[in-house]
């Protein structure tokens, strides 16, 4: 019977504690690992490069609303901006180019966007990668091209059963019980492709579809053709680069100008975004150390855990030791039991940690239509297991050293 | 020889006191041969065997021991002494009771040089009428059961050497008769030395030499010994 | 001695402490200047009245109006058509004249007499590296003096 033999013959005697050892260790570890791999990955979802958006000229307002409206399609626009003063803010020399869009209508829970078309010709959503319609890259049919046509992104299609042909009718506003342009049916002619951002949840029509449809009046008709009293809720503006690839320095300039303006306001989303990061960063902290707690608790379960089965088992360790085995064998017996449950505990947390951003993966993409994965590794992963391990050394030292200092003489009287 | 005790000096601290429990000029036991120790309780000869088993370090004196000098022996080379060539019988069998039977004659040679697999354990076992009970926990075997997977369990690493205290102490006259006659007959099998401590007369007449430890420990000549 | 001296120690340490604390009060709220296009900051009069954000391109000088306090990115308009700065350079007795006129910021619907911006232009600005300018504007609707000090800034405070 060899040293590994007697280390987990010892763990199964006591079956219960190791086990409830283990599971509160992997739960401190799991809780660890999920929130610090949401945490990262949220994070790198908003910061990605403001999801291929340089700028957004949108009305006065927060611009935390105009961000998160004109990229993740929530919230509301606060205003409108004038068209004549979206083509002078396109006229900058530091503007290489502009997508006007016009936000405020839904779907089925799902936003309708109306932009210009060359969105799906020019944009580019992440660096170098352009919407696509190819089924080859998981997209179906076409861009619209009549005025009662739309295509839906990648989420709102599957989420919404979507097949090419098949009508709807947009909700005038972005709210349950908010009227419905019954007399304006739009047919699906395209799904986009999956591209792992929020522009996969959102159904998309051109600007003219908009401006005519029946409910909004014969003003609004106007804006179709008429430039002068035309209105959007914003534009995407692509600014122009310098040597290196850098954003032109000039745009700092030009969000000042505009700024300056009563009629609308230039954000920058790589700008905003890192700053609600540090507003809410107090929560993703509290939940370290809510996570950091359990696991430090759950070292502490597994330290009394030691000790008392110490106590219950001194008769066996001097009976070991009358066996023959040294002091320093019974020492490295109970330590090494606490190490086996320290990297149990912990690798059950890993898998855990990591089944739990799974799961949340899913609802998160659902709802958000951001992407995140399981499988991404977060610096929690790679420094959780030698952490637990030396803590659990800490926990099972001091039951080890009661171990080193058993007498055999004394603990092998006689039992009844 | 497999013993040699010479002015071996045995004291414990009590407090402030010193307490003489042995002392015994000399004492020896050869190899192969079956030794009983009689005297009464509280006599010293747990503490003789405990010394020789290398478990206690004398005062004074000589402990030779199959060619080993304990006495300049340190605790942890003591304890690998014995791992290696001296296995000891207590008189409640002091079985591990997480294990079974077959698991605790395993567990008898866990810490001695050399691979003791379980098809030799099994022998033991079978060799002490137990292969039907390799399974059971102690909890479920008898109290002659548990002391015949001692027996097993002592003779698992070969010693040279076992040391039986009061081996029939928990034992009915009928059981103890057999454990004893099974212990005798497998230490002559194995060509192990026994040394047997009992005070009853029943197990001390069945051996050929036999030592009245009254005799030999003399501590025992002044007040008396310590329990 | 001992009994005296202690109470008056704590006195002057508080009294220390708290003079510097509040110097160093007054003056937190400087972190939090930014200069909104890269130039030196200048109070004018006070730090919570407002600044002139001043930056030298080559030979031409920029000047925007703007807020006081954190307000330093928001813009103040001015009604002058011209400015006249008086240019101090380097231990140079006598100073030279430079006229800033408006440039009025179109996406913000400026014009002249309603502005925020300014600009002159000078072949002597090129390659200059410090220098202190004065003059006068009218600053929310009152006269207010100017003192540009290039490239550290202006702070009375």
């Amino acid at each position: 019977m060899r040293f590994p033999t007697l280390v987990l013959k010892s763990l199964r005697q006591h079956w219960l504690s190791t086990a409830l050892a283990v599971v509160s260790i992997g739960l401190g570890v799991a809780l660890l690992v999920a929130v610090a791999s949401l945490r990262e990955q949220t994070h790198r979802n908003f910061v990605q490069e403001g999801l291929g958006v340089d700028a957004v000229l949108g009305p006065k307002g927060s611009p935390l609303q105009i961000t998160l409206n004109a990229l993740y399609h929530l919230e509301e626009m606060p205003g409108k901006v004038q068209w004549t003063y979206y083509k002078k803010v396109l006229g900058d020399e530091v503007v290489e180019s502009g997508i006007p869009f016009i936000t405020g209508h839904s779907y089925a829970g799902f936003r309708v966007n109306a932009l210009d078309e060359r969105f799906f010709t020019e944009f580019e959503y992440l660096p170098g990668r352009h919407f696509s319609f190819r089924p080859e890259d998981g997209g179906r049919g076409r861009m619209f091209a009549a005025l009662d046509e739309a295509v839906a992104g990648a989420e709102a299609a599957r989420e919404l059963r979507i097949e090419l042909g098949q009508t709807f009718n947009p909700t005038c506003g972005v709210n349950p019980g908010d009227p419905v342009h019954a007399n304006d049916a739009i047919r699906f002619v395209g799904v986009l492709a999956p591209t792992g951002t929020p522009h996969d949840r959102a159904i998309y029509i051109s600007l003219k579809t908009f401006y005519t449809l029946q409910g909004h009046g014969q003003d609004v008709a106007d804006m179709a053709v008429n430039e002068e009293h035309r209105e959007i809720s914003g534009a995407y503006l692509k600014i122009r680069r310098i040597r290196g690839g850098a954003m032109h320095p000039g745009i700092q300039d030009l969000k000042y100008n505009v700024n300056q303006s009563a009629q609308a306001q230039l954000v920058i989303p790589n700008e905003v975004l890192p700053r609600l990061f540090s507003i809410i960063g107090w929560v993703d902290r509290v939940l370290l150390g809510i996570a950091l707690l359990v696991t430090a608790l759950a070292l502490l379960f597994l330290f009394v855990a030691l000790v008392s089965a110490l106590r219950e088992r001194r008769r066996d360790l001097a009976l070991l030791r009358c066996l023959g085995a040294t002091r320093r064998t019974v020492f490295g017996l109970v330590l090494c039991e606490s190490l086996f449950i320290s990297t149990l505990g912990a690798l059950l947390g890993l898998a855990v940690g990591h089944g739990i951003v799974a799961l949340a993966s899913d609802y998160i993409r659902v709802e958000t239509g951001l992407q995140f994965t399981s499988a991404y590794v977060t610096q929690a992963d790679l420094y959780v297991l030698p952490a637990v391990l030396v803590l659990g050394a800490v926990a099972g030292l001091l039951p080890s050293v009661q171990a080193y200092r058993l007498g055999v003489l004394r603990n092998l009287t006689p039992i009844s | 020889m497999i013993v040699s005790l010479h002015k071996l000096v045995v004291e414990f601290r009590v407090g402030a006191e010193r307490i003489q429990v042995l002392d015994m000029p000399s004492w020896s036991v050869d190899d192969g041969e079956q030794v009983a120790l009689f005297g009464p309780s509280g006599s010293g000869k747990s503490t003789l065997l405990n010394v020789v088993a290398g478990l206690l370090a004398p005062t004074a004196g000589s402990v030779i021991v199959c060619g080993r000098e304990l006495s300049r022996l340190g605790e942890a080379e003591r304890d690998r002494f014995r791992a290696a060539h001296v296995s000891y019988i207590f008189q409640t069998f002091n079985l591990m009771q997480g294990y079974t039977a077959l698991e605790n004659v395993l567990v008898g040679a866990a810490f001695s040089p050399g691979r003791f697999h379980r098809d030799q354990a099994r022998a033991l076992l079978g060799r002490v009428g137990l292969s039907h009970r390799e399974n059971y926990y102690p909890s479920k075997l008898s109290i002659g059961e548990q002391q015949r997977v001692a027996i097993a369990r002592a003779l698992a690493k070969k010693p040279k050497l076992i040391l039986a205290d009061e081996p029939t102490g928990s034992l009915d006259p009928r059981h103890a008769e057999g454990v004893v006659s099974l212990l005798r007959e497998a230490c002559r099998e194995h060509g192990c030395a026994l040394v047997v401590v009992s005070h009853e007369a029943k197990v001390v007449e069945v051996f050929d030499k036999r030592v009245d430890f009254l005799k030999l420990n003399r501590t025992l000549a002044g007040v008396g010994g310590v329990s | 001695m001992f009994k005296r001296t202690l109470p008056f120690a704590c006195f002057y340490a508080a009294f220390a402490l708290g003079c510097g604390g509040n110097e160093k009060a007054h003056h937190e709220h400087e972190g939090e200047h930014h200069a909104a296009h890269g130039g030196c900051l200048n109070a004018l009069g006070t730090c919570e009245n407002g600044h002139a954000e001043a930056k030298l391109e080559g030979d031409v000088l920029m000047v925007w109006f703007v807020g006081g306090g954190s307000d330093t990115d928001k813009a103040v308009r001015i009604p002058d058509g011209e400015i006249t700065l008086a240019v101090t350079i380097g231990g140079e007795k006598k100073a030279r004249t430079l006229v800033l006129t408006s440039k009025p910021n179109e996406l913000a619907e400026e014009k002249e007499g309603d502005c925020s911006r300014f600009e002159g232009k000078a072949d002597w600005l090129r390659g200059m590296t410090e220098f202190v300018a004065t003059g006068r504007v009218t600053f929310k609707g009152k006269p207010q003096d100017v003192r540009i000090e290039y490239p550290k800034g202006y702070d009375p405070d």
